[in-house]
């Protein structure tokens, strides 16, 4: 489960101060596959960096698996990283230097994981993704799909309880697009794992469990079947 | 490998960082091999001087030029409470030839008694005792032979049963010592009587002294901790000779020692601090191209010491790659150098393990230091920003 309470965050350009989140409330149980969807510069990304533990809000609460994240220092955000975020982004996703077997096996380092057992693991995912005939290649030698599949793997070895999505489709021809959002809607409900994902792609929209909007740093409900927090005027507050 | 692969990623930076330490710890390795072969020839002297008084006429400057002594001075300071043993011997410059350059040791005839240099044997250090390839010390009485240091019997090519003509005697080569990288390696020895012959007719003015009794180098040996109360002894019962301790000479000898080391390997060190700072750059530039690379590894949750180990490795291989390198090279030149100066009886270069260990610790040690900085600063990188880099 992940909890946003009251969140707010501002950012200074200049002379002037940006609300970049302006009180947002969200609910999301676990196993559910979120689209948040909004123009550029609506807040989308600096939400999704809340929710991943890489920034902090001004004010409110971040609650992720029942523990309040808001003030932990940020050694304690790496960890948390580490052992129950999932990360998928738009391109440039995989480090070049290393073959897709060796950078899904990554974030298990970081938790240290026997390279035995992370090999395994990590192998099994690629299976998963359909990628068992690539996993020696370069990300350079796979084609942009490919580098997704192989994103999602990564995002998914060290089973978190939520896999941040930022654009992830963002790079890709609609073909391989709807490949890669059927394979994480099915890795979701397998796993009963959260998926939040930020875009302006219709096709993940269409395959999502609930669709919001963010318009100037506020959520609005788009489409529901999930329990959302104060659903006013369609303005999640 | 993937420490590896991100270093053999720009292949002609990394080749000139890797050049850049090379050429540092190769300086190393050299100017460390001369020092190296310079301090054991002063370390050897040193165990084989901590005992010797040096005896020399008053007046005269035993440590720049030769001295002459009547030898029945010998039987007066052997009478010095605390005195073992006086040896004497007359030295004799082995080139006929005058102005002959040489590195290190000139060679030279020492003439000796063979019984003395047994008595003295009671008070030295075991392991200083001159062994034999070839061959053995003569017995007493035996005239015209000669007992060859390594460096120059390979220098002159000579075998035990070879003969040589030097300063108008034909000397039988009886013995062939094993190298000791000192003094001796340049030395022939041969009986007293012989080189008294022989230093008359390489210095003609001394025809003019009654040379039976005259020696030209006296040494009293004493406890090395008695030996600054024995030399004061010495001067005071023959007041016309000078008594050198062993600890004044060291001392001497210990302070031009101690600046050309500090010459040689700053010199050195110097080169290496510029390859480091080369290292330096190398990381900084891969540290700036590789931004996005900090920012994802941090929002898999990649900790700090995770992302500094990964630049401090990169960093330290290429010390240790250049470390190799580097006393590969400087090795090979070292021994092509000795080997090529073997016909002139000169060593000039040691390679010791101590040195080699040195100098490749050394380079990993610098690109460690020197990737700390870079290092540093992936640490400090925000992801957010770095993952909105391209």
């Amino acid at each position: 489960m992940i909890k946003l309470k009251n969140l707010v965050k501002t950012y200074k350009m200049g002379s002037t101060t940006v609300k970049a989140l302006d009180g947002i409330n969200l609910e999301v149980a676990d196993g559910t596959f979120i689209t948040i969807m909004g123009r550029s510069g609506s807040g989308k990304t600096t939400l999704l960096n809340m929710i991943g533990c890489l920034d902090r809000p001004d004010n409110g609460t971040i609650i992720i698996d029942g523990a309040d994240i808001t003030k932990l220092p940020r050694r304690q955000l790496s960890k948390i990283r580490r052992e129950k975020i999932g990360f998928i982004f738009q391109q440039h996703n995989l480090i070049d230097t290393l073959t897709a077997l060796e950078n899904v096996m990554l974030p298990l380092r970081y938790v240290r994981v026997p390279k035995k057992k992370a090999k395994a693991l990590a192998l099994k995912l690629l299976i998963q993704v359909g990628l068992q005939s690539r996993i020696n290649h370069l990300p350079k030698q796979l084609s942009g799909g490919e580098q997704q599949r192989v994103a999602i793997a990564r995002a998914l070895v060290n089973k978190p309880v939520a896999i941040l999505g930022d654009e992830p489709t963002g790079s890709i021809d609609t073909e391989t697009a709807q490949a890669i959002v059927a394979l994480m809607r099915k890795l979701s409900k397998k796993n009963n794992q959260t998926f939040i994902v930020v875009t302006h792609d219709p096709i993940i929209a269409a395959a999502s469990d609930l669709v919001v909007k963010m318009i100037d740093g506020k959520l609005y409900q788009e489409d529901s079947n999930i329990n959302i927090l104060g659903k006013e005027d369609k303005l999640i507050i | 490998m993937e420490v590896i692969r991100n270093i053999g990623k720009r292949k002609f930076r990394t080749l000139l960082t890797i050049f850049g330490i090379t050429i540092g710890v190769f300086s190393l390795v050299v100017m460390g091999g001369m020092a190296e072969k310079m301090n054991k020839l002063v370390l050897g002297a040193t165990r084989y001087l901590e005992n010797t008084i040096i005896i020399s006429y008053q007046g005269s400057d035993v440590m720049f030029g030769m001295t002459i002594l009547p030898s029945h001075l010998a039987r007066a300071i052997e009478k010095v409470p605390g005195v073992q043993l006086v040896t004497k011997e007359i030295t004799v410059p082995f080139e006929e030839e005058e102005d002959v350059v040489t590195f290190g040791m000139h060679a030279s005839i020492n003439g000796i008694s063979i019984d003395e240099y047994y008595q003295g044997l009671k008070y030295m250090d075991p392991e200083l005792a001159l062994s034999f390839v070839q061959g053995t010390w003569w017995t007493n009485g035996t005239r015209d032979v000669a007992v060859l240091g390594s460096d120059l019997a390979r220098r002159l090519k000579l075998q035990v049963g070879d003969k040589l003509k030097n300063w108008g005697k034909e000397l039988t080569v009886v013995g062939i010592l094993n190298q000791t990288m000192t003094g001796p390696d340049n030395m022939m020895f041969i009986d007293i009587q012989d080189a008294r012959e022989m230093l008359l007719k390489a210095q003609p003015l001394l025809t003019h002294l009654v040379m039976e009794d005259l020696v030209n180098s006296m040494a009293a040996i004493a406890k090395p901790e008695e030996a600054d109360r024995v030399a004061k002894q010495i001067m005071a019962e023959t007041p016309e000779v000078k008594a050198i301790p062993p600890g004044k000479i060291m001392a001497e000898v210990k302070n031009g020692m101690i600046v050309f080391n500090l010459i040689i390997v700053a010199s050195a060190l110097i080169a290496l601090v510029v390859g480091g700072l080369s290292v330096i750059n190398t990381m900084l530039m891969s540290v700036t191209e590789r931004i996005r690379e900090i920012g994802i590894k941090k929002a898999l949750g990649a900790r700090d010491i995770d992302i500094l180990g990964e630049y401090i490795l990169e960093a330290s291989l290429i010390g240790v790659i250049a470390g190799i390198i580097g006393v590969g090279c400087g090795a090979l030149f070292c021994l092509m150098l000795n080997r090529l100066l073997v016909t002139t009886g000169t060593t000039i270069f040691l390679l010791t393990p101590r040195l080699v260990i040195g100098a490749v610790l050394f380079a990993f040690l610098i690109s460690v230091f020197a990737g700390l900085w870079p290092a540093y600063r992936a640490v400090k990188i925000d992801p957010i920003k770095a993952l909105r880099n391209e």
